[in-house]
């Protein structure tokens, strides 16, 4: 973890490689299984440049709570991988030291605002301190100063985390989410195989004006929710390189997502993709 | 079924390829304001290239998203990057090149000839990108013979997101019937009667109409109000005008 000073020995720690394409499978005890999955576009691979959406999921010690985030950096913003990067470790680590999330959702999105808020001043800090490339023209040097200092590096993001108790294997009780989320990622929780409901902003219009960026901190609607856990099991959150494939998600196998994946790389405007399937089958 | 066009966004794989032209003849040395035509279009084509640099970042290297061509007339018409060059090739060699005007003619037509012979040579190349852009700027009437006919014929051409969409920018004052108070709350020109000078009257008729998709694309980036239905047409009277004229080259979707 980047940002803060938290100690870390989680039970599993996932998160993507910007530099390289990542697929990872973890199958945990009591029935907890992951896939977590980042493709870069084509451009990125021919130029060798980092993805632009980042991925972290942590799993605690005590196999109580799980928290993740799921981060696309904007195009247009200076270095978009950095934001998705900082903000998902900060995200994370905020989200496992919150005490309790029975609490109102309210005071939750407050708390977070003000958070976005001060860790926009440290990353803009970090960021204008990582010097621009040598030997760049000069209508680029201005450009990059006039992109870093205005907008600075930006994000949309969808995190949460998921109290699940010491046992899946247990009745469920009490068990609760959190999910907070700006812009157009994609995020659908199930609560039977064949039923979900969308959470997160990506189907409402121009849900990519609501952003993170560390010059400006929240940008737009914040989007916040705790539900109660009893019902679900499984929860799918994709970048919106995957977006003409979001509705398939859930039914498609690994070696099918592959094949989608190949064949969305081929597109012309193919995009950096990410996927974060977690499912817990047990808590039924 | 009706196919939505101009939807193509401009990629590595599908450039978009935009054509400037530009008048340089000596008229284009008379003060503009605080200026001069030819300094103000220097200046609107520098932040025109910039803002296509901020569409093709990725990471800190700019991606050859975009394709360009610029030539300048008046007497003759001058090859300003020797055909195409990509924009990382344009930003190589210092970005768009400063404009000298001179030149007792006005010859439109051996201009957009010049683009209509760049355009048959390369326009299989862009079959599959963002239609392509001629961007034409001028102050006044043209000298020589009426370009008419043979910017017709560059409208006709085509690539699948749609036909080679030519833009008007003219360069001079009291052509609109109503000028707005704000020009960011300018809707644009939508027909003929909008506009009192004749010449005005036969640009806009040459002018494509705006894509819907730019359309959005200018009024969500650049905060103008430009409405449906308005023609690529613009008078260049101020240099926010210009430059919004030089942003809808660049409009494509991303």
């Amino acid at each position: 973890m980047q940002p803060g000073n938290r100690e870390w020995e989680p039970l599993a720690f996932v998160e993507t490689n910007p530099r390289q394409d990542t697929f990872v499978q973890l199958a945990l005890a009591d029935g907890l299984s992951m896939r977590l999955l980042s493709v870069r576009c084509q451009e990125a691979v021919e130029e060798n440049l980092p993805c632009q959406d980042y991925a972290l999921a942590v799993v605690e010690q005590d196999r109580s709570r799980l928290a993740f985030c799921v981060c696309d950096g904007v195009g247009g913003s200076y270095k978009g991988d950095y934001a998705a990067s900082y903000l998902s470790h900060c995200l994370v680590e905020w989200l496992l030291d919150l005490p309790d999330l029975r609490v109102q959702t309210a005071d939750l999105a407050q708390a977070l605002e003000f958070k976005l808020h001060s860790w926009a001043e440290q990353g803009h800090e970090d960021l204008q301190r990582e010097p621009l490339p040598a030997n760049i023209s000069a209508l680029l040097r201005h450009v990059l100063e006039e992109q870093r200092n205005t907008f600075g590096s930006e994000t949309v993001f969808f995190a949460g985390r998921i109290d699940y108790g010491p046992s899946l294997q247990q009745k469920p009780q009490n068990r609760q989410a959190l999910f907070c989320w700006m812009g157009n990622i994609a995020a659908q929780i199930f609560v039977t195989p064949a039923k979900s409901t969308l959470l997160g902003d990506s189907s409402q219009l121009d849900s990519d004006r609501n952003r993170w960026s560390t010059r400006q901190g929240p940008l737009g609607m914040l989007g916040a929710s705790t539900i109660n856990f009893e019902m679900v099991e499984r929860l799918i959150v994709s970048t919106d390189g995957l977006a003409t494939i979001s509705s398939e998600l859930a039914s498609l196998d690994d070696e099918m997502l592959e094949i989608k994946i190949e064949e969305l790389s081929r597109l012309p405007a193919n995009d950096d993709m990410t996927l974060l399937d977690v499912q817990w089958q047990a808590i039924r | 079924m009706v196919t939505v066009k101009y939807t193509q966004p401009a990629t590595r794989l599908t450039p978009a390829l935009v054509i400037y032209l530009i008048d340089a003849s000596s008229s284009m040395n008379e003060p503009c304001g605080s200026t001069t035509k030819i300094a103000l279009v220097n200046m609107a084509l520098e932040e025109a290239v910039k803002g296509m640099v901020l569409r093709s970042m990725r990471d800190v290297k700019v991606q050859p998203r975009y394709h360009i061509a610029m030539f300048a007339y008046s007497t003759k018409v001058n090859d300003l990057l020797n055909g195409i060059r990509t924009l990382p090739e344009l930003l190589r060699v210092g970005g768009s090149p400063e404009l000298i005007a001179g030149g007792t003619e006005t010859d439109s037509a051996s201009g957009f000839m010049a683009v209509e012979d760049l355009l048959k040579q390369h326009l299989a190349t862009y079959k599959n990108g963002p239609a392509p852009l001629v961007c034409h700027l001028t102050d006044g009437l043209f000298t020589t013979q009426d370009p008419a006919p043979i910017i017709q014929r560059i409208r006709a051409m085509s690539v699948e997101d749609g036909e080679v969409l030519v833009e008007n920018i003219l360069m001079i004052d009291k052509m609109l019937r109503k000028p707005p108070k704000e020009w960011s709350t300018w809707g644009g020109v939508q027909k003929a009667r909008d506009l009192t000078n004749d010449y005005a009257k036969h640009l806009f008729a040459l002018s494509s109409p705006l894509p819907e998709t730019y359309r959005q694309n200018i009024n969500r980036s650049a905060g103008y109000d430009l409405q449906k239905g308005v023609a690529l047409f613009f008078p260049g009277i101020h240099p926010k005008l210009v430059q919004l004229a030089l942003a809808a080259s660049s409009a494509t979707q991303m």
